[in-house]
């Protein structure tokens, strides 16, 4: 189907494949001609396609404006992952699993530190023992919070002030967490007993996967006025953190697959992917499964909250740093559905914003920021590879206008995880990265290899796609010392 | 005509020109692997057997040849697909949750001695796939153990729905001897295809990893 689209250039930074079939509204993509091309003819396989998963997006009722995809597009489920789609529920928009995703409210969180490149300095190998020592991660493992079944209800309705309250870290984190780390809207109650006891013994774990703890260096200063906001400066120590709602947040996603099919049937919703199955937003179904999904995503928040501790507890043990000493910097969200404001056409509207494997980018003023960065906009986490640089870019003006104020949340993948495996053998790339000062730690022997650098597309050409687009603008590049792999 | 029929453990069989044994579960551990279904044409005992079961014979599959794997993994950036086939519905259910067992924990470093039912339902072989795969994700969890073979017991319709159960084998989870590979976040209607073939079934959908 893509091959035969016509794809229209808007700009160097930017192409469009104007409605056509079912499409509602176009499908907007920012790339560059050269990723244009990769993505077109890199696809792993015709049932699983970028173009046409964004295209069927396109196709869902009561969407506006356009499906659009970030600079790191790849393929994912029902949608591509770096999207991006808003609803108005006046015109019957929808609430659909494909737009979260199973990893509800996953994210990442970026820690600042009072360290510098040198208090490091031959510690490397110690923090990196210390931190797999102490963060559970992988498939398997468990937290050090066992919690009852009342406790998992707080958990889903006070998110990371929950975790606070039981002595996770500080207040004054929650100030830098997207919602504050808490969605009200969030109903224990329509949640499944086995999603909860699932999650039992998973508060505080990474997960595996692309999931990460990495502690990296500031190199390089773009943006003066914003690094000295976010408190940013060249050789300072910050920590990411990548992780999401685990079992909890995937058994949501399990339960109500069947449950939104019913409703796709029930309300004559017709969807060109069985995996896009979605209910109107103001029907009992969806609103029931957003109230599901806003409980899922305060596990996430909690969850990290305890991760941020844990990295704390980490660093003290082995290098004696103090809790003082490691503030959170902000934390944001890529799998997530939230209610926005948003001017479309000079008009101001209410709309459910879908973003799957896309971050949250607000510029300059929005009140949602906290006051500290409110004048230069929200910090925007892109995690790049174990290899390569990560970067913090801030949201702008012309990203609200053009992008429902949304923009990438990584490097994209490029390469599937069976290709990575055969080609890059985990103990070539664990001395690849020995050579560049970078010490690797992971519990999963999967993860390494299919988690290499080259598996990647160049962050910095993606990075610099969204850079040129104005949709966001660089704050600081950050280099890879010691990462943590589940 | 392809007939089914089953070999016991340490019984020669024949794939195209390579003669293999079937392992002594004693040595391997594993349960299944005391017996292994397999299709045989029938009439000509010379011809090669085209095998089912857990034992990966040979990482190629011939398309239209005679050996093919019960499950197959398939290319996607980010995630993978599953592709399981098999004689009948319930092989390729089996033979997909086997995929599954697979892909997050080395099934050999796993000893079978405790069993787990599992049930799920789907309106349809594509859905009760994906429930499946779903339910044997939520039990690795739900009873901290990872699993090393799956046997579908029972498989019906009832009113307008598909019902299928299963015993897995397995055992609590010990990451000082269990070789995790990584963990799958769920089974989605990615990708999804549930198919009759001219040799059965196909099942496919993508996993979120």
């Amino acid at each position: 189907m893509s091959k035969a689209v016509n794809i229209r250039k808007i700009h160097d930074y930017l192409f469009e494949i104007p409605p056509h079939g079912k499409m509602r509204v176009p499908a907007r993509l920012y790339l560059d001609e050269r990723s244009l091309r990769e993505l077109l003819e890199n696809q792993s396989s015709e049932e699983w396609n970028a173009l046409r998963q964004l295209e069927n997006v396109a196709c869902l009722p009561g969407i506006v404006e356009a499906a659009m995809a970030m600079a790191d597009v790849h393929p994912g489920y029902g949608f591509p992952i770096g999207g991006v789609a808003a609803f108005d529920p006046k015109e019957g928009g929808v609430i659909s699993v494909a737009g979260v995703g199973f990893d509800i409210n996953c994210g990442v969180r970026c820690l600042r530190t009072h360290l510098t490149r040198s208090d490091l300095a031959g510690k490397e190998e110690k923090l990196a023992d210390t931190m797999f020592e102490v963060i559970p991660a992988g498939l398997g493992s468990t937290g050090e919070l066992k919690l009852s079944p009342k406790e998992i209800d707080r958990v889903l309705r006070e998110g990371a002030r929950y975790a606070v309250r039981l002595g996770y870290g500080r207040e004054e984190d929650l100030e830098y967490v997207e919602e504050h780390g808490c969605l009200a809207d969030a109903d224990p109650s329509v949640v499944s007993h086995t999603a909860k006891q699932r999650q039992m013994a998973q508060v505080g774990t990474l997960g595996s996967g692309n999931h990460y703890v990495e502690v990296q260096v500031v190199d390089q200063i773009y943006n003066a006025r914003a690094a000295e906001a976010f408190g940013l400066e060249v050789g300072q120590i910050v920590i990411m953190l990548h992780t999401g709602s685990r079992a909890l947040g995937h058994q949501i996603g399990t339960d109500y697959l069947p449950f939104l099919e019913k409703a796709t049937k029930k309300y004559g919703i017709e969807v060109p992917d069985r995996e896009l199955v979605c209910a109107p937003i103001d029907s009992p179904e969806g609103q029931q499964y957003f109230r599901a999904v806003m409980a899922g995503a305060n596990c996430a928040f909690a969850n990290r909250q305890v991760l941020a501790h844990l990295v704390r507890q980490a660093f003290w043990k082995a290098l004696r740093v103090p809790d003082t000493a490691i503030e959170t910097l902000y934390e944001v969200a890529h799998n997530t559905v939230k209610w926005e404001v948003h001017e479309v056409n000079g008009e101001r509207r209410r709309l459910l914003v879908h973003r799957k494997g896309s971050t949250r980018a607000f510029g300059p003023g929005r009140p949602e920021l906290p006051e500290r960065y409110r004048a230069v906009g929200q910090p925007v986490l892109v995690g790049g590879t174990m290899g390569t640089a990560s970067y913090i870019l801030v949201g702008t003006e012309r990203g609200m206008r053009e992008t429902f104020g949304t923009a990438l949340h990584g490097a994209g993948r490029a390469k599937s995880r069976r290709q990575a495996k055969r080609q890059y053998p985990a103990d070539r790339i664990i001395e690849q990265l020995r050579k560049q000062g970078i010490v690797v730690r992971a519990h999963g022997k999967a993860s390494i290899s299919e988690e290499a650098p080259g598996a990647y597309k160049d962050v910095e050409q993606v990075v610099d796609v969204m850079c040129n687009a104005g949709i966001v603008a660089r704050v600081a590049r950050l280099r890879p010392i010691v990462c943590l792999k589940g | 005509m392809v007939g089914h029929g089953r070999l016991e453990c340490g019984q020669d069989y024949r794939v195209g020109a390579d003669e293999h044994r079937l392992p002594d579960p004693r040595l391997t551990g594993n349960r299944a692997a005391s017996t292994l279904w397999v299709s045989a044409e029938l009439g000509d005992s010379t011809q090669p057997i085209r095998w089912q079961g857990t034992l990966a014979v040979s990482g190629e599959r011939e398309i239209g040849g005679i050996v093919s794997m019960p499950y197959e993994y398939l290319d996607h950036e980010a995630d993978i697909g599953l592709e399981a086939t098999g004689a009948s519905l319930e092989e390729a259910l089996q033979d997909g949750v086997r995929g599954l067992l697979a892909l997050l924990v080395d099934p050999e470093t796993v000893e079978p001695r405790e069993t787990v039912t599992v049930q799920a339902r789907g309106e349809d072989p594509g859905s009760l796939y994906v429930a499946l795969l779903n339910a044997v994700l939520a039990a690795v969890d739900l009873h901290r153990m990872f699993f090393r073979d799956f046997e579908l017991t029972h498989l019906a319709q009832v009113d307008d729905h598909l019902v299928v159960e299963g015993k897995l084998y397995g055992e609590p989870i010990d990451l000082g001897r269990h070789a995790v590979e990584i963990e799958v976040k769920a089974a989605t209607y990615g990708g999804l295809l549930a198919e009759r073939t001219d040799s059965g079934w196909r099942l496919r959908c993508v996993l979120d990893l």
